[in-house]
């Protein structure tokens, strides 16, 4: 059952964390406490939208290196072998393991970007509603879904990670002579981190925001 | 200090769209959702907690499991070796990825352990019908910190590294991976068991 109006046009904000609805007397107070679990109270997220801008510019600048750096250099008696996250998929499919090789395919250069994009999406078409364009309510709540997904699906990308942390046991026993740790390794453990606080920065909020009636 | 509006007067704003709801009978074992953009807003479970922190009190184990036995061993030209959680961030720091080590560390090691030892911290003495102090505190930061625990990302990671190797190196799961997949399987299990608006009804009712 709906009420017919959003928390704001109430009067109400909800609290982020614990979701305790608080009566706020004017739209924009300076900073105040849930009096339930005692943290911030925002009507929407501070800054959302520039802030999830800048985080999702930064993302796409790292997702470069991240894929075009080897992640590491791995030298197979003798002789060196630098790995990208693409080789390391490539390879994958030439040795016929091809659902392992669509597994990390997906989780290091699909999701990746797919977030990035879908977000970059997402801001647009705020952008646009705040200049006046009016999406229809099956869209609106199409948006909002692939928000969710974006923040459903976005520590998965954390697997080439994992896999670079038992791949490095290898080297202990000499089964590898050595690896040499490759830029793009650090360049795409930031584009997960950033991608993932830019998901957060981002208010779902936004997507509804300039609907006049409910 | 503004008074709160007591949680009883059933309203919920969606937390994806902001509309307010109303909170209504829903049958046992439901889920309302938001009229407007379909975000789930509340659960009817009278079993919530008991789930929850059976749920919690098992991956409490398992993670010690996951954390102190190998999770691997290779074997390779006659000689073995394994490996544990954490041996793998040491060997990754020693290559001078430092921040990918931290980053591995961070989210399969602490926040895991953090999340379930706060979980058990707020729910067992909310089953027992008392409320530790800090505990409204601890609840908190562990939603906030629940996305970033990733075991189950690890546990995936795990299999495609099996495959991967076999005829690299023989690679042969052990103790430590079974409990790792398993307190990963009630990790998820736990989130979804969680009843966030019960259990902060109970916090502030105790208080």
């Amino acid at each position: 059952m709906s009420t017919g109006q959003t928390a704001r046009r109430a009067g109400y904000c909800s609290c982020e964390v614990c979701e305790l609805l608080v009566a706020v007397p004017e739209p924009d107070l300076p900073r105040m406490e849930c009096p339930r679990c005692r943290s911030t109270l925002h009507l929407r997220r501070p800054n959302a939208f520039s802030r999830t801008v800048a985080l999702v510019i930064a993302g796409f600048i790292l997702y470069v290196p991240a894929n075009l750096y080897p992640v590491m250099t791995i030298e197979l008696v003798g002789r060196p072998d630098p790995n990208t996250i693409f080789t390391g998929v490539k390879e994958l499919f030439q040795s016929g393991m091809w659902e392992i090789g669509l597994l990390v395919f997906s989780a290091s250069i699909l999701v990746p970007l797919l977030k990035l994009v879908g977000l970059s999406y997402l801001l647009i078409s705020v952008y646009r509603a705040r200049r006046g364009a009016r999406p229809g309510r099956k869209l609106r709540r199409d948006r909002t879904r692939l928000f969710r997904a974006i923040e459903f699906v976005g520590r998965w990308s954390m697997l080439d990670m994992f896999l670079l942390s038992m791949l490095v046991a290898l080297v202990r026993f000499g089964a590898i002579a050595s690896i040499e740790p490759g830029i793009g390794a650090t360049s795409f453990a930031l584009v997960v981190v950033i991608t993932m606080f830019a998901a957060a920065s981002f208010d779902p909020r936004l997507i509804w925001d300039d609907l006049e009636e409910v | 200090m503004n008074p709160p509006v007591e949680p009883a007067s059933g309203l919920i704003a969606c937390p994806d769209c902001d509309l307010l709801n109303r909170e209504h009978a829903i049958p046992e074992g439901d889920r309302g959702c938001c009229v407007r953009c379909g975000a789930v807003l509340f659960s009817n479970d009278p079993r919530a907690l008991d789930r929850a922190l059976s749920l919690t009190i098992a991956t409490v184990f398992l993670l010690f499991v996951a954390n102190v036995f190998p999770i691997m061993i290779f074997s390779y030209a006659g000689q073995s070796e394994s490996n544990t959680l954490l041996d793998g961030v040491f060997w990754l720091a020693d290559g001078g990825l430092q921040l990918v080590a931290l980053l591995v560390f961070l989210t399969s090691i602490i926040f895991p352990i953090l999340r379930t030892g706060g979980l058990l911290y707020v729910l067992l003495p909310l089953r027992a019908g008392v409320s530790l102090p800090g505990a409204r505190t601890v609840f908190r930061s562990v939603s906030s910190i629940e996305k970033w625990g990733m075991l189950d990302v690890y546990a995936l990671a795990i299999l495609v590294t099996v495959v991967k190797l076999a005829d690299l190196a023989n690679a042969t799961i052990s103790t430590g991976c079974f409990a790792l997949v398993a307190a990963a399987v009630l990790m998820i299990a736990t989130s979804s068991a969680i009843d966030r608006r019960d259990i902060w009804r109970r916090l502030v009712v105790l208080r």
